[in-house]
């Protein structure tokens, strides 16, 4: 029998949950070090950007850790927010190129991070969706996922 | 820096065939990312040695960041792969070896653009 279930928290972090854990975490320490830099030393050169970055900062950090620890509704949110802030800032960099005196990580869609920026919350919400869709009594080999 | 990178990016390649493989990796693959995970500390304190002579305009702070950042991300990657024993940690030490390059282009750039200033 195979009745959709939710899964438990740890799913998200196995089979290739693992693999999206580590590429959030990059990207937490990454954008951290580089919001902190950007807002200790140049803050009042291009406060928006750098503002946005210390706000992707946040993101990456929460969304790693509800990842890495099954929070199953926090990663939702943040995921989610990820994908609204790096389509937003991505379109409105390309339009209003004015405002934005420096990049941000998710400046022209991720485009300096070889797109990846924007690539990362689409799977991640896929992920999300695909584990909460799995068999509960399905066999877990990871390898195949 | 460019020649770890281009070192990194050969595991890289090995650990593509082993994923296609399905074969988790071991003996002299773990000990070539050693080597390397320590290779990439030499060419941390090589960065930063570099630091105290003619650094032309090279911003400090950036390329501190990531010298201190990228001999992480090897050893972070064994660690976290340890505890999936399939493909997918064989892709996290992928993703994990790929990044090291990266970092290492960026460097590479930040020196020469502030040096050429």
């Amino acid at each position: 029998m195979t009745t959709p279930a939710r899964s438990t928290s740890a799913e998200l972090r196995t089979g290739w949950g693992r693999v999206l854990v580590f590429v959030y975490g990059i990207f937490a320490v990454a954008a951290t070090g580089r919001s902190s830099l950007q807002l200790a030393t140049q803050a009042g050169e291009a406060p928006l950007p750098y503002t946005l970055s210390a706000v992707a900062a946040v993101v990456y950090l929460l969304a790693t850790f509800a990842l890495a620890t099954g929070r199953r509704r926090l990663a939702w949110v943040t995921v989610g927010v990820e994908l609204a802030g790096v389509l937003l800032v991505g379109l409105t960099s390309e339009v209003l190129p004015q405002d934005y005196p420096d990049r941000t990580v998710w400046s022209d869609f991720g485009a300096g991070y070889g797109f990846v920026p924007l690539v990362l919350p689409i799977v991640g919400l896929w992920w999300l969706w695909h584990t909460s869709r799995r068999p509960v009594d399905a066999p877990r080999d990871h390898a195949e996922h | 820096m460019l020649a770890l990178g281009a070192v990194c990016l050969g595991f890289a390649l090995w650990l593509v065939v082993e994923m296609v493989r399905n074969v988790q990796p071991g003996g002299w693959l773990l000990d070539g990312l050693a080597l390397v995970a320590v290779g990439v500390v030499g060419v941390t304190v090589w960065g930063v040695v570099r630091l105290l002579g003619d650094r032309g305009d090279v911003p400090v702070g950036e390329y501190l960041g990531y010298l201190f950042l990228v001999p992480f991300f090897i050893p972070a990657g064994i660690v976290w792969s340890q505890g999936e024993r399939s493909r997918s940690g064989t892709a996290v030490l992928l993703v994990a070896v790929l990044t090291v390059p990266f970092l290492m282009l960026r460097l590479h750039d930040i020196w020469v653009n502030g040096t050429a200033a």
